[in-house]
C-alpha cells in the first residue's frame, strides 16, 4: 500500500501533464475553446509596447515585422523604451525610428528598471485603445493584431494573449524541448482554462490589454513588493491575474502568433526558468492567500484546474528531498529514472504530435528534425521539479531580468537627473 | 521596507542561504563521496550478526541435522564394520572346515581304495578258503558215512563216534563260518569301492559318503553366503564412511560459518562485509581503520582475523545496491566501530 503511494507520487507528474495536455487536445477537439468570438471589422487604435533590453540589431526585425501587419497604418503605432541597455539596442531603436518615423516612437530609463517599469512609461506615451505588450525579441505574423484585437468583440474578454512559436527549434536538445513545451502549451495547455475564460498566465510576448485594464492595474503590478522589496519578475502572470480577479476574462487566441528564439545556452534557460517558477509561486501563494475571493470569481473547477499543478510541483521538490533523505539518493533515483523514461517518452509523443499538427494549428512552424531528441528533455524535469522550484522558493527577494545580460553602466547615454531620455 | 519587512527579509536571506547552501554543501559532498567510492579498492561495511538471526537459527538446526546424520551414518559404518570382521571370521572357520572335509574325503577315499584292495586280496584268498573248505567238506561227509559204518561196525567206540562227528561238525561251522566272512568281505568291498567312486566325485552309490559330500557342499555355500554378504557389508561400509565423511566435511563447512560461529563464541565476534572488488585487500592480519564522516581522521581500530569464503550479498554503503562479496571476521579494538556504516582495510584512504 505504501510502495503504491510511494510510486504514485512519483508518477503523478506525468499523470498531471498528461491531464493538462491531454485534457487541451481533448477540449481543442471537441469545444470551440481554440475559437473565441471574434469580430474582424473592429480596427481601434493599437499600441504595441515594446520595452527593449539587449537586444541589438534584432530589434530592426521585431519592429518591422510589427509594421508588416495586416493592421491600418494609421491605426498602429509602437511605443520602444529601452531599459539601459549594454549593448547597441539605442542605436538600432534610432535607426529604426528614423526609417518609421510616423509608426515608431523611442524612450529610453534613465536607469535600468525592469520589464514592468519600462512598460508602465510606455503606457504613459502610447495613444491606443488597445494595448500589446511583446517582447523585444518577438517577430509578428501578419494576422497578429488582427486576431488579438478581433477577441476583443468580446466585452467580458479583458486580455487576450497569442500563441508564442519558436523560431531556433533545431539548434539543440534544450531548444527543442522548449519547443514541444511552448506548442503544447500554447496549443492545447491553455485550452481548458480557455473554455471558461480563465487563462491564469497570458505570456508577455504577446499579451493585448485594454488600455482602461492596463491602467487600472498598473499602478498595482509597478507596486509590487515582497516584504518591502520590489517584484521585477512576472509582470505579465500578475497582470492577468489582477485583471482576471476585477472579474473580466483572459484568454488565448492561438490563431495569434508570434515567433521568439528559446534560450539556446543551459546558463540562460536556467535563469528564464528560475524567473518563471518564482512568479508562478509568488502568485500560487498568492492565490491561496485570497481563496474564497477566487473561489467567487472564477469558480471553483477553474480554480483547481490551475491550482493542483502549480501546487504539486512545489510540494513535488519536497516530496523528493523526503525521499532521497529517507530512502536514500539511489532508491530515490531508480524509480524517479523510471519516471523520467516515461516523461521523455511522452516528451517524445510530443515531439512526433508537434510534427504532425504544428504546420496546420500554427503555420509557419518549422518541424522537429529528429524527435527522438525531444526525450532527453525528460531529464530537466527532474532539474526543474527540484532544483529550480528550491533555488525560485529561496530567491524571492531577487528581481532582475533573468535571461539578459547585465545593464550599461557608462551615463553617456543617460543625461543625469532626467527620468528618461527621448530620442 | 518596515522594520518588521526588513527583520523578515533579512531572515528569509539567512534562511535561503542556509537551505541553497546545504543542498549545494550536500550534493557535492554526495558527488565527492560517489567519486571517492567508484575509485576506492578498500572499504568494508561492518556487519553485526545478532544471536537471533534467522540465518543463525537456520544454520544451527542445519548444522545438528548433518551431525545426527553423519553420526547416525558412521555408527552405522561402525556396526557394519563389527558384522564384516565377524563374518571374516566365520569365513575362515568354515574355510578350515571345509578345507578339512575336502581332506578328510580325500583321505576316506584313499583308504577306501587301500582298504578295497587289501580286502579284495583277502576275499581272493578267502575264496580260495572256501573252496578248499568245500573240498574238504565233501571229504568230511565221506567220513561221516565212515563213521557210520566204522560204529556199527564197532570197529570205534560210540564216544570216539560222537567226538569224530563233533570235530566233523566243527569243520562245518568253520566252512560255514568262512563262507559267511567271505560274504562279509566281499560286502565290505563293494562298500569300499562304492564310497571310494562316490568320493572322487563319481556317480553316488554310497549314502555316507554322498551325505559327507552333500555336508561338504553346505559348508561351501555357507561360505560364499558369508563372503557375499561380508563383500555387500564392506560396500556398504565404505559408502557410508564415505558419506559421513563429506558430512563432516559440510559440518566442517557450516562450522565455519560466520553465523554459526557467532553460536558458538563466548564473545562477541565483529565482521565486515568485502566486496569481490576489494578482495585483493582482505587478507588475514590487515589492520582496519574507522574513519569519521566516512573518510576522514581515520584511525586504526583493529584487524582482520578470518576470511569467509562463503558468498554474501550486502547493500553497498552509499549507493543502496545490491552487492556481492564475502565477510570477513574482524578484531576490533574499539567495539563501536562495528557499528560505524563502513571501514577501511590495509590504510586509511586518502591516507588521512
Amino acid at each position: 500500500m505504501l510502495e503504491g503511494i510511494y510510486h504514485f507520487w512519483f508518477y503523478f507528474p506525468v499523470v498531471l501533464v498528461v491531464m493538462q495536455f491531454g485534457g487541451g487536445l481533448l477540449a481543442r477537439l471537441v469545444t470551440r475553446a481554440a475559437e473565441p468570438l471574434r469580430d474582424y471589422t473592429a480596427q481601434p487604435m493599437v499600441s504595441v509596447l515594446l520595452p527593449v533590453y539587449n537586444e541589438g540589431e534584432h530589434v530592426m526585425e521585431t519592429i518591422g515585422s510589427i509594421l508588416a501587419c495586416d493592421w491600418p497604418a494609421e491605426r498602429l503605432e509602437i511605443v520602444a523604451y529601452d531599459d539601459c541597455s549594454a549593448d547597441d539596442s539605442w542605436h538600432w531603436l534610432q535607426v529604426a525610428a528614423a526609417r518609421w518615423p510616423e509608426q515608431l516612437r523611442i524612450f529610453r530609463n534613465a536607469v535600468n528598471s525592469g520589464k514592468h517599469v519600462s512598460l508602465s512609461h510606455a503606457l504613459a506615451k502610447s495613444r491606443g485603445d488597445v494595448l500589446i505588450c511583446i517582447d523585444s525579441d518577438c517577430i509578428f505574423d501578419r494576422n497578429v493584431v488582427r486576431e488579438l484585437v478581433a477577441c476583443f468583440a468580446d466585452p467580458k474578454v479583458g486580455a487576450v494573449g497569442g500563441n508564442i512559436g519558436v523560431t531556433n527549434v533545431n539548434d539543440n536538445v534544450l531548444t527543442i524541448g522548449q519547443t514541444m513545451v511552448y506548442y503544447m502549451s500554447f496549443q492545447f495547455g491553455k485550452m481548458l482554462q480557455n473554455l471558461s475564460g480563465h487563462v491564469f498566465c497570458i505570456s508577455g510576448c504577446l499579451f493585448a490589454v485594454r488600455r482602461e485594464l492596463f491602467e487600472a492595474v498598473e499602478g498595482e503590478v509597478k507596486g509590487r513588493n515582497w516584504f518591502g522589496l520590489g517584484v521585477r519578475d512576472g509582470e505579465d502572470r500578475y497582470m492577468t491575474h489582477a485583471i482576471m480577479m476585477r472579474g473580466w476574462k483572459t484568454i488565448v487566441n492561438p490563431h495569434a502568433t508570434c515567433w521568439t528564439a528559446v534560450p539556446r545556452h543551459l546558463s540562460q534557460f536556467f535563469s528564464q526558468q528560475i524567473r518563471w517558477r518564482r512568479s508562478g509561486l509568488r502568485d500560487l501563494f498568492w492565490t491561496w492567500r485570497r481563496m474564497p475571493e477566487h473561489v467567487r470569481l472564477i469558480g471553483m473547477l477553474p480554480l483547481m484546474a490551475a491550482l493542483v499543478p502549480e501546487t504539486f510541483t512545489m510540494l513535488w521538490t519536497f516530496l523528493v528531498i523526503a525521499t532521497v533523505l529517507s530512502n536514500g539518493v539511489i532508491d530515490a533515483a531508480s524509480t524517479l529514472i523510471v519516471a523520467i523514461l516515461s516523461f521523455s517518452g511522452l516528451f517524445v509523443a510530443a515531439a512526433v504530435l508537434y510534427n504532425v499538427t504544428c504546420t496546420r494549428l500554427a503555420p509557419g512552424s518549422t518541424r522537429i528534425r529528429f524527435p527522438v531528441l525531444a526525450a532527453a528533455s525528460g531529464i530537466w524535469f527532474f532539474v526543474d521539479a527540484l532544483v529550480i522550484t528550491l533555488v525560485a522558493l529561496f530567491t524571492f527577494d531577487v528581481g532582475a531580468w533573468g535571461t539578459r545580460d547585465k545593464p550599461s553602466t557608462s551615463t553617456d547615454s543617460v543625461l543625469p537627473g532626467a527620468p528618461e531620455q527621448k530620442a | 521596507m518596515t522594520p518588521i519587512q526588513k527583520i523578515i527579509v533579512t531572515a528569509y536571506r539567512y534562511l535561503a542561504i542556509a537551505v541553497l547552501g546545504t543542498v549545494l554543501c550536500t550534493a557535492m559532498a554526495y558527488a565527492a563521496v560517489t567519486v571517492f567510492y567508484v575509485f576506492n579498492g578498500t572499504w568494508a561495511a561492518p556487519v553485526v550478526i545478532s544471536r537471533t538471526n534467522e540465518q543463525i537459527l537456520r544454520l544451527t538446526a542445519e548444522v545438528f541435522r548433518t551431525r545426527q546424520a553423519a553420526d547416525g551414518l558412521e555408527s552405522a559404518w561402525q556396526g557394519l564394520e563389527r558384522e564384516s570382521k565377524a563374518l571374516q571370521e566365520q569365513s575362515q572357520v568354515l574355510q578350515k572346515l571345509i578345507a578339512s572335509a575336502d581332506h578328510a574325503a580325500a583321505q576316506q577315499r584313499q583308504a577306501d581304495v587301500r582298504l578295497s584292495q587289501k580286502v579284495e586280496r583277502l576275499d581272493s584268498a578267502k575264496q580260495v578258503d572256501i573252496a578248499k573248505t568245500r573240498k574238504v567238506l565233501s571229504d568230511v561227509s565221506a567220513l561221516e558215512a565212515t563213521i557210520e559204518r566204522d560204529l556199527k561196525a564197532g570197529l570205534m567206540t560210540r564216544d570216539d563216534a560222537v567226538r569224530m562227528r563233533a570235530t566233523l561238525n566243527s569243520y562245518k561251522t568253520s566252512a560255514t563260518d568262512s563262507a559267511a566272512a567271505g560274504v562279509a568281505l566281499e560286502r565290505q568291498l563293494s562298500d569300499l569301492r562304492r564310497s571310494a567312486a562316490t568320493l572322487s566325485g563319481g556317480p553316488a552309490q554310497m549314502p555316507q559318503a554322498l551325505e559327507v559330500l552333500a555336508r561338504i557342499a553346505g559348508y561351501r555355500m555357507q561360505l560364499e553366503n558369508i563372503q557375499l554378504k561380508l563383500l555387500q557389508n564392506q560396500q556398504e561400509a565404505a559408502n557410508k564412511q564415505g558419506e559421513a565423511k563429506q558430512l563432516r566435511e559440510i559440518i566442517a563447512t557450516l562450522s565455519d560459518s560466520p553465523y554459526y560461529r557467532v553460536t558458538q563464541s563466548d564473545e562477541p565476534l565483529s565482521f565486515a562485509f568485502v566486496p569481490y572488488d576489494n578482495e585483493a585487500v582482505a587478507q588475514v592480519g590487515q589492520p582496519i581503520f574507522d574513519c569519521l564522516l566516512h573518510v576522514l581522521l581515520c584511525h586504526r581500530v583493529g584487524s582482520i582475523t578470518r576470511v569467509h569464503s562463503d558468498e554474501e550479498r550486502a547493500q553497498h554503503p552509499l549507493f543502496r545496491l545490491e552487492t556481492r562479496g564475502f565477510l570477513v571476521e574482524l578484531q576490533l579494538d574499539e567495539p563501536q566501530s562495528a557499528k560505524s556504516r563502513v571501514l577501511f582495510i590495509g590504510r586509511a584512504p586518502l591516507f588521512l
